[in-house]
């Protein structure tokens, strides 16, 4: 566009560039959409590969939330229409019947009735604001909004509910917890030999309850309910994230263990499926998980496996420690015991050979076993 | 002095539009007086003859193609003639020939005696029962506006209009129009059967003492100035290129043409349909007020333009597939992004 170029012509460009504005802003918003969705999705399969921390979460969720705007902006701008178009949108959505298009490419020309369409076309658009070019979301892109309230419904099973120590004010207490646990494990242990196991088991769940009460409990007991199977006892296994209440949650896991042993030495038969002939061995795992993540009572081995095996992903909280060690003191060698748990490890091995069970689980189970296993097969 | 020239210019022009749609009104309403109703069909014909293009009026017997042509040429001060084509209709009876005359000297010589073809309106009514030889003497008249006798070439005034009638039903005898005729009409135009109301007007204007007449509008002069401005309005190229589009979806081995012109198409619209599709675009848009044309006027106008344009095959006939709904076929495919 040159000096020369008249008045009328300048006026029709400017009033045009307002209109490729307003539909950046329309390519804009339209692009919100998918964009959000994808990273939705991304932060879905991040959260199942890698469970996050409340912090994490919203830190992502930040995060985002600008990666959404700023590939809208980019978008926006790389799809910017050029004047042609932008006067051929506008002829269709205003219904100006190819009056801008004529316009512009006669914009240049001297004639007279080249001036008269430019004159209509700059009266034309004037009387129109930018703001009526509206939004159309198409049809195609109809399924992103349930789609998206999916991925984030999903999202926000995925994120970790365990409460890191500066987030929730159980976390504080929950070493503290771990050791009374234990220590309410151990006392039940003890009485376990001189009384049968389902009055051991009572009131260790009582001890257990009072001693760390969990905020979540009640959606997280809805969460893992399979009928009548739900879980009483709450758990303080939580603790065990990657923080420094892990450390008192591997005590915890050690102690169980011995508390496990200790039982079996006494004779003594829970009420779960490790010992119940003809049961799934997959309830074996079950109650070495809920062992190992904090002294949760073996009771509750009953519940499908496929339970656990979320909670010990990461759904239910319990991020395992990675780089957990034994140091269990040698059970006593009696053949009892070394027969137990041949028959425990087996019955587990072939659980988790069986089932679909994550890597972590698989290494839990192990690790358990190799914790109690007795002395001569060290 | 620019900006003023500028401005009378702007001024002329403004006005000779609002002249064309006032004549263009008045020419309307003056046929309106003889021939009733079909509203349509006469303002295809109005925008035929503003555009200097002759018309293929097509409608069974006694609808009034031959009223609405004369009645034409009567609201305009411009010269007629009427053709009656019959079978020994000879090429001499359109063109004209050379006659032995006695000059003042008594020195014999042929002498041009140009024939109807040289008015300004030609009525060629019956078209189709002229005999091929006769219907070719047309052919460099139409297209050319000028004619060739003894190889001598005599030009045709401006302006010239043929407006020639068929008979769909009566086959019998008649030598139907060659495609290389048919391609030199700039619309075919239908009669169709009048409604009841219409009916009733047409009884009571033909039954009465008083016989519809109607007197001249305009001239030779107007009806030039009109036909230099519409040629003014502009066309954007994605316009241009819709009509293009469409010209190319009647061929059948282009890729872009709908299943029903692949199927029924012997040969497609040639680029004369194109060019008579524009120019009564534009007609169509000053007459709407406007000085560019949008792409309803396109729409609005390619059935006139492209039906008498596409060749059938048999299969077409087998299956009574008409060009009417293979042009209906094409808008619709083209109306597709």
């Amino acid at each position: 566009m040159t000096e020369r170029q008249p008045a009328a012509s300048r006026e029709l460009l400017r009033l045009l560039g307002t209109y490729r504005r307003r539909l950046q802003f329309l390519t804009f918003t339209r692009s919100l959409l998918p964009c959000l969705a994808a990273v939705c999705a991304g932060l879905v399969t991040l959260g199942v590969v890698v469970p996050f921390t409340p912090r994490h979460a919203v830190l992502s969720v930040g995060w985002s939330a600008a990666l959404v705007i700023v590939t809208a902006v980019a978008i926006a701008l790389a799809r910017t229409p050029s004047l042609r178009t932008t006067a051929e949108i506008v002829d269709a959505r205003l219904g100006l019947a190819n009056l801008s298009t004529t316009a512009l490419q006669f914009s240049e020309q001297e004639d007279s009735v080249s001036r008269l369409v430019v004159a209509s076309a700059n009266e034309r658009l004037s009387a129109h604001a930018p703001k009526e070019l509206s939004a159309h979301a198409p049809s195609a892109i109809r399924w992103l909004m349930p789609a998206l309230v999916s991925c984030v419904v999903v999202a926000a099973l995925f994120v970790t509910k365990s409460p890191s120590p500066r987030l929730t004010p159980q976390a504080s207490t929950s070493a503290a917890a771990g050791d009374r646990v234990v220590a309410g494990q151990q006392a039940a242990a003890q009485n376990a030999a001189a009384a049968s196991s389902a009055d051991s088991r009572a009131p260790r769940r009582e001890t257990t309850a009072s001693a760390v009460p969990q905020p979540n409990a009640a959606a997280r007991t809805s969460e893992h309910a399979t009928g009548s199977e739900q879980r009483s006892v709450p758990e303080t296994g939580d603790s065990s994230a990657p923080t420094a209440s892990s450390q008192s949650g591997d005590a915890t896991t050690r102690r169980a263990a011995e508390t496990t042993r200790a039982e079996h030495d006494g004779g003594l038969r829970r009420d779960g499926a490790s010992d119940r002939s003809g049961k799934d061995a997959r309830s074996v795992a079950s109650s070495v998980a809920d062992s190992h993540r904090g002294g949760r009572s073996a009771a509750s081995a009953d519940r499908p496996v496929i339970g656990w095996i979320k909670g010990a992903g990461g759904v239910d909280g319990a991020t395992p420690a990675r780089d957990r060690s034994f140091t269990a003191s040698a059970p006593a060698e009696s053949a009892a015991y070394v027969a137990e748990y041949r028959a425990g490890a087996a019955r587990a091995e072939s659980a988790v050979a069986r089932a679909r069970v994550a890597t972590e689980v698989r290494t839990l189970v192990r690790d358990y076993f190799m914790a109690i296993r007795p002395a001569s097969q060290r | 002095m620019t900006v003023l020239n500028t401005q009378f210019s702007t001024a002329l022009i403004e006005s000779q539009a609002a002249a064309f749609r006032d004549s263009f009104g008045q020419l309307k309403a003056a046929i309106g007086q003889v021939f009733v109703g079909q509203p349509r069909l006469v303002e295809d014909l109005l925008i035929c003859f503003f555009c200097q293009g002759h018309a293929l009026i097509e409608g069974a017997p006694g609808l009034g193609k031959t009223l609405l042509v004369r009645t034409l040429s009567d609201a305009l001060n411009l010269s007629f003639a009427r053709i009656q084509c019959t079978p020994d209709l000879m090429p001499a009876d359109v063109t004209g020939t050379n006659l032995l005359t006695d000059a003042a000297d008594r020195i014999r010589a042929f002498d041009f005696q140009p024939g109807p073809i040289f008015a300004n309106v030609i009525l060629a009514d019956e078209i189709n029962r002229a005999t091929p030889r006769t219907q070719a003497a047309f052919l460099e008249a139409m297209q050319e506006r000028r004619v060739t006798v003894f190889g001598r070439t005599y030009p045709i005034d401006e302006p010239f209009n043929v407006f020639a009638t068929q008979n769909p039903i009566e086959m019998e005898g008649t030598y139907p129009l060659p495609e290389a005729q048919l391609d030199r009409f700039f619309f075919k135009l239908t009669v169709s059967v009048p409604d009841v109301d219409d009916l009733a007007e047409i009884v009571a204007r033909t039954t009465g003492s008083e016989a519809a007449s109607t007197r001249p509008c305009f001239g030779a002069d107007t009806v030039r100035s009109m036909a230099a401005i519409i040629r003014q309005v502009k066309i954007a190229d994605p316009v241009v290129k819709l009509a293009l589009r469409l010209v190319r979806a009647t061929h059948p081995e282009v890729a872009e043409a709908p299943p029903v012109v692949k199927e029924y198409v012997r040969y497609g619209a040639s680029p004369r349909a194109a060019q008579a599709m524009v120019l009564s675009a534009k007609t169509l848009a000053l007459l709407a007020g406007r000085y560019h044309v949008a792409v309803e006027d396109i729409r609005r106008v390619a059935p006139p333009a492209l039906t008498h344009r596409i060749i059938r095959n048999f299969r077409a006939d087998m299956d009574r597939v008409t060009s009417e709904s293979i042009v209906d076929g094409v808008l619709a495919a083209a109306a597709k992004p």
